[in-house]
């Protein structure tokens, strides 16, 4: 009884150093956990799965380098998919940050899958505006973007005569870590526009976008690292994800098992 | 020398990294050098980042080409920076009222349609005759939790007695469980900026550090 209300005025940073043995040790002794993928990652997975060939795909990159461990892994599943499918990908960002993302994310599955750029994929860049962005690429691609991130004049590329406005798409995805990102996508694309849209948001906006998914108005959602690591299951690749999932999961643990000892000793002192 | 500059910035963003994470020990001088260089830095990239991404292709370049109309936002925005200057500050209301009228108005239309009308119209879901049990008991949970977090909200009457005293005890308890699932959430995403960083060390900082030492 004594040492456990000793230990009830543990020193904070034994918790802190807890927390990082748990995320570090999984990296140098790894292990294997299952990860069963949700109904809400399998949406995305099933509506790009069903795109037929030649079929073309917006993808919006609205996150900054500080959510990137979450995003980048969900964005390289997906585009992998893609391409692999033989899909074409046109991406933008609505976020500035975003656009520096995209040619990261883009890189790695281009090169990989050998995917030409104008002809299988364009990078549009940085469109400012936000919602009022969206709704001008809703009236006209074209009147939006002149020129490629890159500066290449979008006229002279073939995928750039299939795009007009969101009817040119068939699937509409979005990663997202906050304002301006998913929202305005599902505010101006879904229920304005009403396009299939896709999201992926880091895990402390899940539960805003729940509503959003339970609605119908996103086809499917990808929450988070463990949206991504399920993804990486579903495209049976496991990657950075599924192996930082290990991390996550000990590290949850030791976080209950603080919140449920600290708990009994609050009780047991109260009952004293 | 491109490879110098990456080792240089790779050690760099060791360092900052490090010197955040010591204040998880105590507050020190490192922590609140690395603080502040991010606070600076951070300014000054957000101010380059808009004047090119924002400020120079949608008004100086379309300006430069002959585009007039483009004035009118260009005198806007000066007006809006006339609020650093006391004397004449109330200029800034004008461009301010501008933008707040028509985001608003723009605003309108869509949030109506995908924040109300597609939110309300989901919340309307048979509570019988569905094709399993498990999803007439989520249909019941999200009218029943739907319901009574309207009527927590609800303040023009007493929470008292069984119509808005029971049921606005239900719903703090779903607010409580919403909450309890945001929270979850969030340790996630914490969890996950942490192993983020430890991925930096192990992915981008460990080849460095060997590759400095001649390992």
């Amino acid at each position: 009884m004594e040492l456990l209300l000793k230990l009830s005025r543990l020193d904070r940073r034994w918790i802190f150093l807890f927390i990082a043995l748990a995320v570090t040790l999984p990296f140098l002794f790894p292990v294997e956990l299952p990860t069963r993928p949700s109904s809400a990652t399998a949406g995305v997975f099933n509506a790009i799965e069903k795109l037929p060939e030649n079929s073309v795909v917006l993808v919006s990159f609205d996150y900054g380098p500080s959510t990137a461990v979450e995003l980048e892994p969900m964005a390289h599943a997906t585009l992998r998919q893609l391409f692999a499918k033989n899909v074409k990908v046109v991406a933008v960002s609505i976020s500035p940050e975003g656009a520096f993302q995209s040619r990261k994310a883009l890189n790695g599955p281009v090169e990989e899958l050998k995917r030409k750029v104008g002809v299988d994929w364009v990078n549009l860049g940085y469109i400012a505006g936000a919602d009022k962005a969206l709704r001008a690429m809703g009236s006209s691609f074209p009147a939006a973007f002149a020129r490629d991130i890159d500066g290449r004049a979008l006229n002279q590329l073939p995928i750039w005569k299939r795009v007009k406005n969101y009817d040119s798409f068939e699937l509409i995805l979005d990663w997202s870590s906050g304002y301006p990102g998913a929202l305005e996508y599902i505010k101006v694309v879904s229920a304005g526009y009403k396009r299939p849209l896709g999201v992926g948001v880091t895990a402390v906006t899940v539960p805003e976008y729940f509503p959003y998914l339970n609605s119908g108005q996103v086809i499917g959602m990808l929450g988070g690292l463990r949206g991504a690591a399920e993804y990486e299951v579903l495209v049976k690749q496991p990657g950075t994800a599924a192996k930082a999932m290990v991390a996550q999961n000990v590290a949850h643990f030791t976080i209950a098992g603080f919140i449920l000892f600290a708990n009994i000793v609050y009780f047991l002192g109260k009952r004293r | 020398m491109t490879e110098a500059y990456h080792s240089l910035g790779i050690w760099i963003a060791a360092f900052l990294t490090l010197c955040i994470f010591s204040f998880l020990y105590k507050d020190n001088p490192f922590y609140k050098f690395a603080e502040h260089v991010f606070i600076g830095c951070s300014a000054g990239y957000w101010m380059v980042l808009g004047y090119w991404t924002m400020i120079k292709p949608n008004l100086v370049d379309r300006l430069l080409v002959g585009e007039w109309k483009y004035l009118v936002p260009a005198v806007l925005g000066v007006m809006l920076l006339l609020r650093l200057v006391p004397s004449v500050s109330w200029v800034s209301r004008w461009p301010i009222c501008f933008m707040v009228g028509i985001t608003a108005g723009f605003q309108i239309v869509y949030t109506m349609e995908a924040q109300v009308l597609d939110q309300v119209n989901a919340t309307i879901v048979p509570l019988w005759g569905n094709a399993t049990y498990g999803q007439t008991l989520a249909n019941w949970i999200l009218v029943v939790g739907v319901l009574t977090g309207l009527i927590y909200f609800y303040f023009s009457v007493e929470h008292k007695g069984p119509l808005f005293g029971w049921t606005s005890r239900v719903g703090i308890w779903v607010l409580m469980i919403a909450f309890g699932a945001a929270f979850g959430y969030t340790v996630m995403a914490r969890v996950s900026l942490l192993i983020g960083r430890v991925l930096f060390f192990r992915d981008d900082f460990w080849p460095v550090f060997l590759h400095t030492f001649g390992k």
